[in-house]
């Protein structure tokens, strides 16, 4: 058996709402797909350390991120996980370049000033947004806010990458491109991802293997095609309906 | 097309409400300009009693603005958290001063910090004593006018995106610095505006000030104090007191929507 990347489990309820979900990376890039509003970005947002209540087990590369047994956590700003929203999170009042220079900033303060810059420059290279370093962030396109928010992520060499929704705000026309970029820059970081995502050819093109979120359980796992041959719910069966299959 | 609709049209009853409001609020800074004239604002300008109020004024009012940041802001960032019961009680505790009256507010002072209040004797015994003093001008006017910097900056730090936040700190930001790196610029024009707030409400703060500090000249004399020193004796003088106010303000207001301009500039593009 592979051994895995990282291992979440977590139980999590907020009034009526109830979260329960074991999950291991033992791919490249993993997919967390459901229906919406069934807990999705919750789970990224407690792996990156959002989430005080509830109980969580999780471990990456070997250690131990938070334990509610053992009474562990690490820091967020101490756990090494790129985190990437839905709405990219970019820093308004600042460029393109600053937002990617962030991370170098605060985890390596003692990182000469020329190393820093090259850093930046062959990060903003690799996502192709070279041009737009000087710009604030406010006047990239969609495009370029995402390739800039993946750089930032993978600016602090993450031991697991976190992506929710990443082409939720890319028009349909500018999506297959991007895939290809997001797909490349994986591929180079060499990073275990968690992806969610509702867009079957994000998944059909990104993720090894699949996680089904639905009313707060997993309800399947595997790799997509074996989830079409087998779909355990409806909506796998309409997820997985598409001539991309 | 930026809001719900494209054109906001006025019936004729609400055109005559709007135009009789607008009429009533700008009546009193027109009537201030109508009746005033040049010699008489020169008169004013060189009185004896004007730049020691105004100095005071200033110097005051931008002391009690630095207080109400350096205070407000951090108390600002925690109200602006998810809503707890505490949250709530102290939130509204803050904004008291807003509906209780200044003088009331200037006895209250007058019993925490008087002779015969709650410190005052711990303050007499250490040597301080603080009514009718600079010191109370600056008290009154932080207590009168914090709430409102704290309520606009409270607002502005809700509206930081929480992913943001979080992003910042799977960077490695500790928390302090998220707060100074992302939060604080992200929430700039709010602060800016709600200092601004506070500070226009501090130039013009007089009851408080006038129960908690008195009215003596060149050392607890205002200018709101000044006018209503000057209105007993000379009304014009009051008047030209009263245009120099005025263009304070104005140049206060002038301010805050450059800022909020700018402010809509940078979330159109």
């Amino acid at each position: 058996m592979k051994s895995s990347h990282w291992r979440f489990s977590t139980q999590l309820s907020q009034g009526d709402y109830r979260l329960s979900v074991t999950m291991e990376g033992r791919h490249r890039v993993t997919a967390l797909i459901g229906p919406n509003g069934s807990g999705k970005t919750t789970i990224l947002r407690a792996m990156a350390g959002m989430t005080k209540n509830g109980c969580i087990e999780f471990e990456l590369q070997g250690g131990t991120i938070e334990s509610t047994a053992t009474k562990t956590t690490t820091p967020i700003h101490e756990r090494r996980i790129g985190y990437m929203p839905q709405g990219y999170g970019l820093f308004p009042s600042m460029t393109a370049r600053q937002n990617v220079a962030f991370g170098l900033d605060a985890r390596y303060p003692k990182l000469p000033r020329a190393q820093r810059t090259d850093r930046v420059t062959e990060l903003l290279r690799a996502v192709d947004c070279e041009q737009q370093a000087a710009r604030a962030v406010q006047r990239l396109s969609g495009g370029e806010k995402q390739r800039v928010a993946l750089a930032r992520a993978l600016a602090i060499e993450p031991q697991l990458l976190l992506l929710d929704e990443p082409m939720a705000a890319m028009d349909v026309a500018s999506r297959t491109s991007i895939r290809l970029v997001l797909k490349q820059m994986i591929d180079t970081a060499n990073c275990p991802t968690l992806l969610v995502s509702h867009d079957l050819r994000d998944v059909a093109a990104l993720a090894d293997y699949v996680y089904v979120l639905e009313n707060g359980a997993i309800t399947q796992a595997g790799r997509l095609d074996e989830l079409a041959r087998q779909p355990c719910s409806a909506f796998i069966a309409e997820f997985c309906q598409s001539p991309v299959l | 097309m930026t809001g719900r609709f494209q054109h906001n049209p006025l019936t004729k009853t609400g055109l005559a409400a709007a135009i009789t409001l607008l009429f009533l609020l700008l009546l009193p800074v027109l009537a201030l300009v109508l009746t005033s004239s040049v010699d008489a604002v020169k008169a004013g300008v060189s009185n004896t009693l004007l730049m020691p109020a105004l100095t005071l004024t200033l110097k005051t009012s931008l002391l009690s603005l630095v207080i109400i940041v350096v205070l407000g802001t951090p108390l600002a960032w925690w109200l602006s958290g998810p809503a707890k019961p505490c949250r709530t009680v102290v939130s509204t505790l803050i904004q008291l001063p807003i509906v209780i009256p200044p003088a009331v507010m200037g006895i209250g002072l007058l019993q925490a910090f008087g002779r015969g209040g709650l410190f005052g004797p711990s303050l007499t015994e250490i040597g301080l004593s603080i009514p009718f003093t600079g010191t109370a001008v600056v008290i009154a006017q932080v207590v009168v006018s914090a709430p409102f910097y704290i309520q606009a900056a409270t607002n502005s730090f809700r509206g930081v995106d929480s992913d943001m936040m979080l992003v910042a700190r799977t960077l490695g930001a500790s928390p302090r610095r998220a707060f100074f790196l992302v939060a604080l610029p992200a929430a700039r024009p709010g602060l800016v505006i709600g200092a601004a707030l506070a500070w226009s409400r501090a130039l013009g703060e007089f009851g408080a000030t006038l129960l908690f500090a008195g009215n003596l000249a060149g050392v607890t004399q205002t200018m709101p104090l000044a006018i209503f020193s000057a209105f007993e004796s000379d009304s014009q003088l009051a008047v030209v007191f009263s245009l120099i106010l005025a263009a304070l303000g104005i140049i206060i207001l002038s301010f805050l929507l450059m800022v909020t301009r700018l402010r809509n500039q940078t979330r159109s593009t």
